[in-house]
């Protein structure tokens, strides 16, 4: 794998290079604003990359600043996780079996094949989760760098695409643990929820696969599209036009 | 050549195209400027690229000693 300090240094370097790009445009003897423009502005992109680069591992340690003021960790997330994928193939096995029974007394069992199929599709949506969120919690620093050298290309060619790989990101890596506690605050945590031992029709009909499946599909999908409205607001704000320098690079 | 040495090489390269583009557009200026037509908008045209030249020299000069600084750094760590 990459090493993350080589990526930000290809970002500096990169960043220099559209610097003197930028004072080249800037003393260009053409009176012409589509390309005098781009003087300006591509100075003001360098020197916006190298406060990026050098604000980066402190943008990582704020991000981990918020995940602890959250009260959330990604090492309890995943133990979550495990712990509603065994359950989620647990209640999938007793669905199965009470097909299989069903079958042989001859009652309606079309809307338990249904529900067995929402079980196995909520599994591996919570997998595909769990796979997901392993690679945003291992790559995390590799996806900000690579946002960073996107960023630092000259004439804005990868700017937006690097701000939204920044942004989703950090908003991943901090939103993805709340999960439980989201869940646990709407009162949809899939662990609090305890079958009986011997589990009737109507309960499974009626109360447990309904609340399997908006705990496990429908309110996780819900939270990853508010995540991802998130990241491209910050995204937007990160890469959005015109680079927010704290100071003045154009001189009129 | 690797990637490192090749952006380098082309940041020098576009470094000393910009220094002689400054020289160019601060004779192009005062040729402008000082040249014997009575129509105002082009010595102002011309006093405009001196002025541009003289802000784009200003900023090559601080950029490339601050990058180099940087670079040199970077390689001694």
């Amino acid at each position: 794998m990459w090493n993350v300090f080589e990526i930000l240094f290809y970002a500096q370097l990169l960043a220099s290079l559209s610097y003197s790009l930028g004072s080249l445009f800037y003393a260009l003897p053409i009176p012409v604003y589509g390309i005098k423009k781009w003087g300006p502005r591509l100075i003001s992109d360098s020197i916006y990359v190298m406060v990026w680069t050098t604000i980066y591992t402190g943008v990582l340690g704020f991000a981990q600043q918020l995940l602890s003021l959250l009260g959330v960790s990604w090492g309890s997330y995943f133990q979550w996780l495990y712990q509603v994928e065994n359950y989620d193939i647990i209640q999938y096995e007793i669905i199965k079996a009470l097909l299989d029974a069903l079958q042989y007394l001859g009652g309606t069992f079309a809307p338990f094949m249904l529900f067995s199929f929402l079980l196995a599709v909520s599994t591996s949506f919570i997998e595909f989760l769990t796979i997901i969120s392993q690679m945003i919690y291992q790559y995390t620093g590799i996806f900000v760098a690579l946002g960073i050298l996107l960023m630092s290309l000259p004439f804005r060619i990868g700017r937006s695409i690097g701000a939204s790989f920044i942004a989703a990101t950090l908003v991943f890596y901090v939103g993805l643990p709340y999960l439980p506690t989201f869940l646990a605050q709407l009162d949809l945590n899939i662990l609090n929820l305890h079958l009986p031992p011997n589990p009737s029709v109507t309960f499974i009909l009626q109360y447990a696969i309904p609340e399997i499946f908006i705990a496990n599909l429908l309110m996780p999908s819900s939270y990853i599209i508010l995540l991802s409205g998130l990241s491209i607001g910050l995204g937007n704000a990160i890469g959005g036009y015109g680079s927010r320098v704290p100071f003045m690079v154009e001189i009129p | 050549m690797s990637l490192l040495t090749f952006i380098q090489n082309l940041n020098t390269t576009v470094t000393e195209i910009a220094w002689s583009i400054f020289v160019l557009a601060w004779a192009v200026g005062w040729a402008l400027r000082g040249s014997p037509i009575p129509i105002f908008r082009i010595k102002r045209g011309g006093q405009d690229i001196i002025e541009d030249a003289i802000i784009a020299a200003f900023f090559l000069a601080i950029g490339s000693t601050i990058f180099y600084l940087i670079s040199y750094i970077a390689s001694q760590v």
